[in-house]
C-alpha cells in the first residue's frame, strides 16, 4: 500500500498534452472562452485604475465611440468607421506582406524598413517630380515604391540564401537604416521650418469614395484576398510551405530554395513598399521624423503586423478580423485616455496587452491540454499499479 | 462565433454607410451664446508639460468664464500626430457638436485637409502657427506669447545672482579659471533646434542677463528634440565643464537642471546656477535653480472662448507678454541673489510701460554693428522687422505675426555643433 502512494505521488498535479486536431466546436468554445476571460481581466482592470470613478459602461461605450463614432450621430459615425477602415486595412496590409515570409520560416522582422523605403521612394517623385504629366506621375510614384521596397526585403534574403546570415537580426537593422534615410529626406526639405508641410494637393492620389485613401482600402483588400489564393493555391505557394517545413526536404524534392527566399522576400518587401508608396501617396501626403512618438509613416504596423499574422495562423482572410480587433482596442484605449486622466499614460496599452495575452493564451488550449492528477485512477493506470504490487 | 460577429460587423458597416446621406446634424440652438464646446486637438498628454501648460490654460479659462455666467465644454483628443489624424479628429470634434477646434502643436496646421472651408461656423486656432493669415479663411487663426519678455527677465534674475557672486569675490579669475574667457564670463543655453523660437528665447536671455552684467559670452548647444531628459542632461553637463556659470534652457524637461544639481550636491568644485523652462523646477534641483521662463495660456484662451461666446470678433496672430500677465517667471528659488525681487518688478514694469525695449538695437551688435534695419527673417517675405520709435530702433518680434522671428546670431553667442542628428 505505501509502496502504491509512493508509486502515485510521482505523478505531477498537472502535465501537459498534445491534441489532435481541436473540432470546430472545441475552437470555437476555446476563442469565445478566452473573448470573455479577456473580457473580464479588463473589467478589472478598468475598476482599479479608474478608482471606481469610471463605470464599465461608461468605459465601453468611450471605446466604442472612439473606433466607431458617437452612436447615432451619423456624421461621426461615417469619419470613425472610414477611418478604423483605413488603419484596419493598413495593418492588414503588412500582415498580408509578412504572411508568405513567415510561412517560409524567414522571420521578417524589417517590414518597418520595407514601409519607410517604399514611402521615401513615392515621397521623392511627389516632392522632385510633381511636373510631369500626372497619369505618367502616378505610375511612377506606385512602380518606385514597389521597387524600393522590394529591395529592401531581397537584400537580407540574399544574404540569408547564400551566406546564412540570421534573417531577423539584419531585417531588424535594416529598419533603423531606413529610418535615417528617411530622416534626411525629412530635415532636407524642411529647411528652417520646424514641421514638414505637405506635398502640392496636384501629387496626391486621387480620392475613391470621397476619401483621399479610398484606394486604399480596396487595394490592401484585394491584396488579402489575393495573397490568400497565391499560399493556398498556386506552385509557389505550395512551394513556400515546402521550405518553412524543412529546406533539406525541399531541396530533395527539387525545389530551388535560394531562389524561393529570395522570390518570397522580395514579395514581402513589395507589398511593405506599396503600403509604405500609398500611405504617403493616398493618405499622409508627407513624410515622418524617426524620433516623433508615433511614426505617421508606418504607425508602428511593422511590428503590430507581427502579431496579427499570428493571431491569425498566417491565413490572410482571418486576419481581416485581427486587424479589426487590433484597430478596436488601439482606438478605443486611445479614446479611453481622452475621456478619463486616468487612463491618458500607457493604461490603454495595459489593456491590449490583456486581450492579446488571453488570446494567445487560448491558442495554446487549442493545441494542448492540461492533465490533472485525478484521485479516480485511470484504468491502464490501475491495471499497472497492480502488476506492481503483485511483483 | 467568428462568424456572427463577421456579419454583425458588416451589418454594422453597411448600415453605417448607407446612412451617408448629406445630412448634416443640425445645431440644437438652445443657448448658444452661453454656453459652447471646444475641441482641442494636442500633440501630447497630460505627461509632458508643454501639452499639460494648454491644457491647464483652457481648464483655467473654462473656471474664470463659469463666474459670468458662461458654460463651456472641453473635448480633448491626446497624442494626436502631426498627420491625417488632425482633420479625422477635427472633423470628429465638430460632428460631437465644438465650435471652436484648437491645436497646440506647429506641425498640425499642414493636416487640417479642407476641414476649415467645410465649417466656416467653426471657430479653428492652430497655437504657434503661422498660416492663418496668409490663408483668407474668415474662421482660422494663429495665437503665440511674447515668451520672449519672460526669458529677458529671467535672463535680469540670473544677472542679479551672476552679479553677487562677483561682488562678493566668490567668482573670480584665480579660483574659476575656466569660467572666463578673457574679461568675460561663461554662460550656456541648452536649445532644442536652431528654429527662430529658440534663437529668439535664447537671445531675450542673453540680454536680459547682460543688462546686469555686461561681460558675457554664451555658448548655445542644441539637442535637436523637445524633450528629452537624457540629452539636455548631456548638454548641461557638457556647459558645466567648459565652465558656465548660468544655464538656461529652451527644452521642455528637468534633464539640465537636475544635471547641475547632481554637480552640487557631489561638492565638486563648479559654480553652476540654473533657469528653467515652462514649468517650477525647483523640486528637482532645489539649491541651483533660481526661476523658469514660462507662458500663461489661460489668458489666451479665456479670450478666444469669450469672443466666441458673445460673437465678437477673434483676434488673429494674438501675441501677448507682460501687458496681459500672458508670461510670467515662476516663484524665485532659495539660491537667488538679495534685490531680485526688486530688479524684476523693474524690469517687468519697463517691459509693460514700454521704457524696455527686449531686442533693443542698441544693446547688441552683429559682426560689429548696431542694426537699424533687417528684412532678412525667415519667412517674413522681406518685412522689416526693425522699428525706430523715438530714435530707438528695436527689433519688433511677434508683432508681424504672433509665431517668433527673430533669427539673427549676435555678437556675443556662439553656437556649437549638436551631438544629436536632427
Amino acid at each position: 500500500m505505501s509502496d502504491s502512494n509512493k508509486h502515485a505521488a510521482k505523478e505531477p498535479f498537472v502535465r501537459i498534452a498534445k491534441n489532435g486536431l481541436p473540432s470546430a466546436k472545441r475552437a470555437i468554445g476555446v476563442r469565445a472562452a478566452s473573448l470573455l476571460a479577456a473580457l473580464i481581466l479588463c473589467s478589472i482592470y478598468i475598476l482599479i485604475v479608474g478608482r471606481g470613478e469610471v463605470s464599465l459602461g461608461n468605459a465601453f461605450s468611450q471605446m466604442w465611440n472612439g473606433t466607431f463614432g458617437i452612436p447615432g450621430n451619423v456624421r461621426s459615425m461615417r469619419i470613425m468607421m472610414w477611418d478604423t477602415a483605413v488603419y484596419a486595412a493598413k495593418l492588414l496590409c503588412v500582415a498580408v506582406a509578412l504572411a508568405p515570409a513567415f510561412k517560409m520560416k524567414f522571420w521578417n522582422i524589417g517590414a518597418e524598413g520595407q514601409i519607410v523605403m517604399g514611402g521615401l521612394a513615392t515621397a521623392i517623385i511627389m516632392h522632385d517630380f510633381g511636373s510631369l504629366p500626372k497619369p505618367l506621375m502616378l505610375i511612377l510614384m506606385i512602380v518606385v515604391c514597389v521597387i524600393c521596397g522590394a529591395v529592401w526585403g531581397v537584400i537580407p534574403a540574399v544574404f540569408k540564401a547564400y551566406w546564412g546570415t540570421n534573417e531577423t537580426l539584419f531585417t531588424l537593422m535594416m529598419n533603423y537604416v531606413a529610418m535615417k534615410i528617411m530622416d534626411y529626406f525629412y530635415n532636407m526639405w524642411k529647411g528652417k521650418l520646424s514641421a514638414l508641410p505637405t506635398f502640392p494637393k496636384e501629387t496626391w492620389l486621387p480620392s475613391l469614395f470621397d476619401h483621399s485613401y479610398g484606394w486604399n482600402i480596396v487595394i490592401f483588400v484585394v491584396l488579402a484576398i489575393l495573397m490568400f489564393f497565391y499560399l493556398k493555391k498556386t506552385k509557389q505557394g505550395y512551394e513556400i510551405a515546402v521550405v518553412g517545413d524543412s529546406a533539406n526536404t525541399a531541396r530533395y524534392a527539387g525545389i530551388n530554395v535560394r531562389r524561393v527566399i529570395i522570390r518570397t522576400m522580395a514579395i514581402s518587401g513589395a507589398i511593405c513598399g506599396l503600403c509604405g508608396g500609398l500611405t504617403v501617396a493616398a493618405q499622409n501626403h508627407s513624410i515622418a521624423y524617426s524620433a516623433e512618438a508615433v511614426h505617421t509613416v508606418t504607425s508602428g504596423y511593422g511590428f503590430t503586423a507581427i502579431i496579427v499574422a499570428w493571431l491569425a495562423n498566417f491565413n490572410t482572410l482571418g486576419m481581416i478580423l485581427i486587424s479589426l480587433l487590433i484597430q478596436f482596442l488601439e482606438k478605443g484605449t486611445g479614446q479611453l485616455g481622452n475621456s478619463f486622466p486616468a487612463f491618458a499614460v500607457g493604461a490603454g496599452n495595459v489593456m491590449i496587452g490583456i486581450v492579446l495575452f488571453c488570446i494567445i493564451g487560448g491558442a495554446f488550449f487549442l493545441n494542448y491540454r492540461l492533465v490533472f492528477r485525478s484521485k479516480k485512477q485511470p484504468k491502464e493506470k490501475v491495471k499497472t499499479e497492480v502488476r506492481d504490487t503483485d511483483a | 462565433m467568428k462568424k456572427i460577429l463577421a456579419i454583425l460587423l458588416a451589418a454594422a458597416l453597411v448600415l453605417s454607410f448607407a446612412a451617408c446621406g448629406s445630412k448634416e446634424p443640425k445645431d440644437n440652438g438652445g443657448d448658444a451664446a452661453k454656453s459652447i464646446k471646444v475641441g482641442a486637438i494636442l500633440v501630447g498628454d497630460e505627461t509632458e508639460g508643454y501639452t499639460l501648460a494648454h491644457m491647464n490654460g483652457m481648464e483655467g479659462a473654462v473656471e474664470a468664464l463659469k463666474e459670468d455666467g458662461y458654460n463651456v465644454t472641453l473635448e480633448y483628443k491626446k497624442k494626436v500626430p502631426e498627420d491625417t489624424s488632425v482633420e479625422t479628429n477635427a472633423n470628429n470634434l465638430i460632428a460631437g457638436g465644438c465650435d471652436i477646434i484648437i491645436t497646440n502643436s506647429y506641425g498640425h496646421q499642414f493636416n487640417f485637409g479642407s476641414v476649415i472651408e467645410q465649417n466656416p461656423d467653426v471657430t479653428f486656432v492652430a497655437m504657434t502657427g503661422d498660416l492663418a493669415a496668409g490663408s483668407n479663411l474668415p474662421n482660422y487663426f494663429n495665437a503665440f506669447t511674447k515668451v520672449f519678455e519672460s526669458r529677458y527677465v529671467s535672463g535680469v534674475v540670473a544677472g542679479m545672482k551672476l552679479k553677487s557672486l562677483l561682488d562678493s569675490g566668490e567668482l573670480n579669475a584665480k579660483d574659476y579659471p575656466n569660467s572666463y574667457e578673457g574679461e568675460n564670463i561663461k554662460i550656456g543655453y541648452v536649445g532644442a533646434f536652431n528654429y527662430a523660437e529658440v534663437v529668439s528665447g535664447y537671445t531675450a536671455f542673453y540680454l536680459g542677463l547682460k543688462s546686469i552684467v555686461p561681460n558675457i559670452v554664451m555658448t548655445v548647444k542644441y539637442t535637436n528634440s523637445w524633450f528629452s531628459e537624457e540629452r539636455e542632461a548631456a548638454v548641461g553637463e557638457f556647459l558645466m565643464n567648459q565652465g558656465c556659470v548660468i544655464i538656461g534652457q529652451h527644452a521642455d524637461s528637468t534633464g539640465a537642471p537636475a544635471a547641475v544639481q547632481k554637480a552640487h550636491t557631489a561638492g565638486t568644485n563648479t559654480m553652476c546656477y540654473s533657469v528653467g523652462y515652462n514649468v517650477d523646477m525647483l523640486d528637482v534641483a532645489p539649491d541651483v535653480v533660481l526661476t523658469s521662463a514660462s507662458n500663461n495660456w489661460e489668458v489666451y484662451y479665456e479670450t478666444l472662448f469669450r469672443a466666441v461666446l458673445e460673437g465678437k470678433p477673434v483676434p488673429q496672430d494674438w501675441a501677448e507678454g507682460y501687458s496681459e500677465d500672458a508670461v510670467y517667471i515662476t516663484d524665485l528659488g532659495s539660491a537667488c541673489a538679495d534685490g531680485t525681487d526688486a530688479a524684476v518688478e523693474e524690469t517687468i514694469a519697463g517691459i509693460k510701460d514700454g521704457s524696455i525695449k527686449v531686442f533693443d538695437c542698441s544693446t547688441f551688435t552683429v559682426g560689429g554693428k548696431n542694426l537699424t534695419s533687417y528684412t532678412n527673417a525667415y519667412g517674413m517675405n522681406d518685412a522689416e522687422t526693425i522699428t525706430n520709435e523715438n530714435g530707438v530702433y528695436f527689433f519688433d518680434e511677434s508683432t508681424l505675426r504672433a509665431a517668433p522671428y527673430f533669427d539673427i546670431r549676435i555678437d556675443g553667442i556662439n553656437e556649437i555643433a549638436s551631438d544629436y542628428a536632427e
